[in-house]
């Protein structure tokens, strides 16, 4: 996997935010609601970072990708930041078509639980 | 009227100060490039977004940053004035279409006119508060990026090819590397809305670096003057045009009871940055 130096700190208006990556491991071993907690609250900071808010602020249900902001350099580098951190790989062009990030946090939550080892490496790349 | 040789006899010429007004003429010569920058305060509130159809307005309304969906709108408001002038067209009577993928042949291709009006091909791009439209006779994509911050830079870099990423990693740390990444982004991110692929096609795949020579058979891909905090780049298939028009598009032009204007127009009091 590449090494990238990433900060785990952004500011906002209201300060400066602090991201907690989930641990890969908990995630491999907890029920799917906890898991799906853990991920969107990790898929908020990330999208929080890009768009300079509060991760309670980002629409996860509402909106389209490109409509949150996320563009092409900024859904790479989405990419690149979930993929390090979690060991997953994502498909870009699925990234930014996602009528919402509610879309990504599922593709996210199916790749760490029981269901992606019975399908072998469930990666939608 | 000055002018950046980029190559003489192989490389078009990019004209981008003190041009005369368009004409809107489509010519095999030439390619037009207009940019769009968001309107602010009165400009805002006078953007003619009643000529957007009712798919527009709601993507105008769904963003959650209300800057992002004011460039939005004013570049489709641009697109309907700047298509509609070429081709005689009422803006709120432009319709759309996408043409086949080459990858798939799904209609999630390029973005073109419906029914397509030969020789005419259009490309739309926008970022962080500049939009850039390119019309021209051939199929042709364009792109426009705010400079990403360094951290962004280094990350993004991965997903180049391996001879781009060398080059930007030589590149001096600053300013200087983030913008060598946005001219060879652009100018990737162009190239593959030209293809009609978009990042279907992996940015890893094609070499757009600072080596002219090397760049995909068949394609012209030149760097844009946008402003200091953005890159642009237009990608043209076929042979090179002679040349490329950079304008600036006035607020007034976008304005409703306004219109795209020819010789009478007012001129756009921005001054571009040779890039």
């Amino acid at each position: 996997m590449t090494t990238l130096h990433m900060s785990h700190t952004y500011e906002t208006d209201s300060g400066l935010v602090h991201i907690s990556p989930p641990d890969v491991t908990l995630l491999h071993t907890v029920g799917r609601r906890e898991r799906t907690r853990m991920l969107e609250q990790y898929v908020r900071e990330e999208l929080g970072r890009i768009l300079g808010i509060e991760p309670h602020r980002v629409d996860t249900t509402g909106r389209p990708m490109g409509c949150l902001g996320i563009g092409s350099i900024s859904g790479i580098e989405l990419q690149y930041r979930m993929e390090a951190v979690l060991g997953v790989d994502l498909n870009l062009q699925r990234l930014l078509t996602a009528n919402s990030a509610q879309e990504l946090i599922e593709c996210l939550v199916g790749q760490f639980g029981p269901e992606s080892h019975l399908h072998g490496a469930a990666v939608p790349a | 009227m000055t002018t950046t040789t980029l190559r003489p006899a192989t490389r078009p010429t990019v004209n981008h100060l003190g041009l005369p007004d368009a004409d809107f003429t489509l010519s095999p010569d030439r390619v037009d490039l207009w940019l769009v920058r968001r309107p602010t305060g009165a400009d805002a509130e006078a953007l003619a977004v009643a000529e957007l159809d009712a798919e527009e307005r709601k993507r105008t309304d769904a963003f959650i940053r209300r800057s992002d969906g004011m460039l939005y709108a004013a570049a489709h408001v641009a697109v309907r004035r700047l298509l509609g002038r070429y081709t005689a067209t009422l803006p709120q009577d432009v319709r759309f279409m996408r043409e086949p993928c080459p990858g798939c042949g799904e209609p999630h291709g390029r973005p073109a006119m419906s029914p397509p009006p030969p020789p005419l091909h259009y490309s739309l791009s926008h970022s962080g508060g500049v939009a850039l439209v390119g019309v021209g006779t051939v199929p042709l994509g364009v792109d426009v990026e705010k400079l990403p911050g360094v951290e962004t830079v280094d990350i993004c870099s991965k997903a180049l090819h391996p001879d781009e990423q060398l080059e930007i990693a030589r590149a001096a740390a600053g300013e200087a590397r983030r913008q060598l990444f946005g001219q060879i982004w652009t100018r990737k991110e162009a190239f593959l809305k030209g293809l009609g692929t978009g990042l279907s096609r992996s940015p890893a795949e094609d070499y757009l670096g600072t080596d002219h020579d090397r760049h995909p058979d068949d394609w012209t891909m030149v760097g844009i003057p946008a402003d200091t905090s953005h890159a642009a780049a237009v990608a043209v298939a076929g042979p090179a045009p002679a040349v490329v028009d950079v304008r600036w598009v006035p607020d007034s032009w976008l304005a409703a009871g306004g219109s795209v204007c020819g010789a009478s127009a007012p001129w756009p009091d921005r001054t571009p940055l040779a890039s």
